[in-house]
């Protein structure tokens, strides 16, 4: 019987580019913007507490000032950071519908962020200030889901990348395996081992998948989701590092060189 | 003759040992005479020379002696020298793989969103939002 690496079923064609770690442009400018938000941020709370302290309308008007230059400085932080999102899953070069949305979704969400900066120069009043801040509030909120479920892709999408390069190295030296197996029990062993954990990770990614698709943040808020993904994550993780040692062991030991 | 010769010798070193009955008999002197440095010399070094010889023919004997009282030396033959077989190490194309499962972060979120305040406002309000 052909010993294969068994994929989970929603993969449908699969062509794998190993992950670029690399800082990108978007990486940077998010570093970037985030530095200056943080120096605006110190700087608006220094004019709020002075307004809070006095509420003169020159107070008022520099905490205005203070406070539009911090939502400026978020907003681009913030689109940057979705755009590197989507730049880290198209990276992958996994084509699956569910990451293929993720990076969609974060294009959209980062887009959304940069698009704000026209909204903010239009806010002269305090009442405009708090206008903006309720409506974004809203908006954010709404995002969470979508967010919450694609960072989850987003994972998703680099194991089945990893995954790919395992049966990649697998299917290499299966033939030599396949003729040699019966003459050592080792090899047999070795074969099923392989086929054992590689159905264990298939079944935590689906397992990890539908949970995905079933989120519901009124039930289960984005912290503890994470944490739940977390720990199925790190069980992944560590049988597909005995997956890579095992065939890696087989590699050395008893394919003919 | 030698006898006589050799008694005349010492008699010649040693004139006082003429007293004795050992030397009565010898009837005429059958060596040389000797210059009187060279008798003086002879007659004190000789015992010297004679009690050195049996020191050192003592000594010598006494370290051959200890010698072959002493368990003889057992030397192993030489080992001859050895040359370790190489290991031939041989490292699997796939470990770039492994070293890419270890880089790799199995938390989420990852990237970790940046920490922002969404509440840029001057006024207080409660929207009952958990952002």
């Amino acid at each position: 019987m052909k010993r294969f690496i068994f994929l989970p079923l929603f993969v449908l064609s699969l062509l794998l580019v190993p992950l670029a770690y690399a800082q990108t442009t978007q990486q940077t400018d998010y570093q970037y913007q985030l530095d200056q938000y943080r120096k605006n941020y110190s700087q608006y709370q220094i004019y709020l507490r002075d307004y809070k302290d006095e509420s003169s309308l020159n107070n008022e008007q520099k905490a205005i000032t203070a406070a539009k230059d911090t939502l400026r400085s978020r907003e681009l932080a913030l689109a940057h950071y979705y755009w590197w999102q989507s730049e880290l899953v198209q990276f992958t070069k996994v084509d699956l519908p569910v990451v293929k949305q993720a990076i969609s979704d974060f294009n959209d969400i980062g887009q959304y962020h940069y698009q704000q900066l026209g909204l903010i120069d239009n806010i002269v009043t305090r009442a405009d200030l708090t206008s903006y801040t309720k409506k974004n509030r809203k908006d954010v909120d709404k995002q969470q889901l979508a967010i919450t479920k694609n960072q989850t892709a987003a994972k998703i999408a680099k194991i089945v990348s990893i995954q790919l390069d395992i049966k990649r190295a697998f299917d290499a030296i299966i033939p030599q395996l396949e003729s040699t197996k019966s003459t050592n029990p080792s090899i047999q062993n070795g074969l099923d081992q392989v086929s054992d954990y590689s159905n264990q990770v298939n079944d935590l990614v689906n397992s990890l998948s539908e949970q995905t698709v079933k989120l519901d943040l009124d039930i289960k808020r984005a912290p503890q989701f994470f944490e739940d993904s977390t720990e199925t994550l790190n069980q992944i993780h560590a049988l597909q590092l005995k997956l890579i040692n095992l065939i890696i062991e087989l590699d050395t030991a008893y394919v003919a060189r | 003759m030698w006898r006589d010769k050799a008694k005349s010798f010492i008699l010649e070193l040693y004139p006082e040992l003429g007293k004795l009955k050992f030397f009565a008999q010898l009837k005429e002197v059958l060596i040389p005479k000797l210059h009187p440095y060279t008798q003086k010399f002879l007659r004190f070094g000789l015992p010297v020379a004679i009690i050195v010889f049996v020191l050192l023919t003592g000594l010598s004997v006494g370290q051959r002696v200890y010698k072959l009282r002493q368990p003889a030396d057992i030397t192993p033959p030489p080992l001859g020298l050895t040359t370790p077989t190489p290991d031939v190490v041989f490292n699997s194309e796939f470990t770039v793989i492994r070293d890419s499962i270890t880089s790799t972060t199995y938390q989420l979120p990852d990237p970790v969103p940046p920490v922002v305040d969404y509440k840029i406002t001057l006024e207080e309000f409660d929207d009952d939002l958990r952002l």
